[in-house]
């Protein structure tokens, strides 16, 4: 009976764990949440059915064995509850394989110690009382404890994102009304719309998931100075998320790729080297004022080891004039923002913090930096 | 100052461990104890 358990157990938690780790280093979180549930799903199905088994095949088993007398019936009364601790334990199984692959080893090692721990307190306490079916309950309490410890990794992780998802919406949505804020703040006779221009992934809409290719776009969204400025706060970054998917339709972004350009075609299908890469038109330019750029660069290092690093900072050329540039870099739950800019921008930056204040977010300043990027005066010598 | 192949090092071996000896322990334990059980109750006997 412990090789069915084992068997199904191991078949899945093992497989599905080294996929979905394969997929989280892909940089496809995406898919590897989808795997996640497929496996969850199976792996509830997998136990009823090995419960099943258990219960359908015991009586062969004993017969088989030549099982009698007053073993059998300590047998039996074991057996009520094996069925439902077989599902148990395959469902604990692979909740703790996949805990395991996302790093969080102190919640597996505490769900060990309740599952054993449990296991023998319980049956000891209960075995007086129940007799051999307390042995069984104290087996099944044990993996109940186990799987509630297993929830406590999920609220644990949890808290990363807390104010982007209490106001429904995503962080560069959310950054982008922040900054918003802080512009109308700097400038309160300001009358026409903040644009902000969101980063996008268009590999998936361009059928090209594979591709390590740059496949980045834009999309140029108003935050403010729209007839959206009179709804409330939470509203508006639920309003502006969906503006933002809307636009992200696979069919508008390559109606848009094959009548406006051949950049992105040429992109996918010819090899280039950096020479080649740098003399193409790398961009569409685009004329317009009070726009500042935003790079959500997202959390890169989502992996066992994320805790390990002090910082992550992405610097680049920042655009010319008087536009703002954000990179912005999910790390350890926190943001971390790089204001990049051509011009000075104290103002701005505290109009920012006192927005960030308002908001009750906490945050910590960096002092400003002067510095030239080596790329680019390495680039001009190559070209 | 400990690098972190060091510090993940051991909490991932005992993770690792148990993981595949968690439901043996739980087997074992069970059987001690059943053997206590029936070994009580055939005394009693």
């Amino acid at each position: 009976m412990t090789a069915i358990v084992t068997f199904f157990g191991d078949l899945l938690s093992t497989g599905v764990g080294i996929v979905f780790t394969r997929e989280i280093g892909a940089m496809r979180k995406d898919r590897a949440n989808e795997i996640y549930g497929q496996g969850l799903i199976l792996s509830v199905g997998i136990g009823l059915l090995s419960a099943f088994m258990i219960f359908a095949l015991q009586n062969v088993y004993f017969s088989v064995a030549g099982i009698t007398g007053d073993i059998l019936k300590h047998a039996l009364e074991y057996y009520r509850l094996v069925p439902i601790n077989a599902f148990l334990t395959i469902v604990i199984f692979y909740l703790e394989q996949m805990i395991y692959s996302d790093g969080d080893e102190l919640c597996n090692n505490i769900c060990y110690g309740f599952q054993i721990g449990g296991n023998i307190i319980f049956s000891v306490i209960l075995t007086r009382f129940l007799g051999m079916t307390g042995i069984i309950l104290g087996s099944v309490i044990g993996n109940s404890l186990g799987i509630l410890t297993c929830f406590w990794h999920y609220f644990r992780k949890e808290n990363t994102l807390r104010f982007v998802k209490a106001n429904g919406t995503s962080p560069s949505i959310m950054l982008s009304m922040l900054v918003d804020e802080a512009i109308r703040r700097q400038h309160p006779d300001i009358n026409a719309p903040v644009v902000s221009n969101i980063p996008i992934s268009i590999r998936r809409q361009l059928g090209c998931e594979e591709t390590f290719k740059n496949c980045s776009s834009r999309i140029q969204m108003s935050i403010s100075g729209t007839p959206m400025d009179a709804l409330p706060f939470d509203q508006r970054a639920v309003q502006l998320r969906s503006m933002l998917k809307q636009q992200m339709n696979p069919d508008i972004i390559r109606t848009i790729n094959n009548a406006a350009s051949q950049m992105y075609r040429a992109r996918m299908e010819q090899a280039t080297d950096f020479r080649e890469e740098v003399s193409k038109p790398a961009r569409f330019t685009t004329q317009s004022h009070d726009t500042f750029y935003l790079d959500y660069i997202g959390s890169m290092h989502k992996t066992a080891y994320a805790d390990q690093m002090t910082d992550i900072r992405f610097l680049c050329q920042p655009a010319a004039g008087n536009t703002l540039h954000l990179n912005v870099i999910e790390h350890c739950g926190e943001f971390r923002v790089d204001f990049l800019a051509m011009y000075e921008i104290p103002g701005i930056i505290e109009s920012l913090e006192q927005v960030l204040r308002d908001h009750s977010l906490t945050f910590k300043s960096i002092p400003m930096q002067h510095f030239t990027l080596p790329m680019a005066a390495w680039r001009e010598d190559f070209i | 100052m400990k690098g972190f192949c060091e510090k993940k090092f051991s909490s991932m071996l005992i993770s690792g461990t148990f993981t595949k000896a968690v439901m043996y322990l739980m087997l074992l334990s069970d059987s001690i104890i059943a053997g206590h059980f029936i070994g009580s109750a055939h005394r009693r006997n």
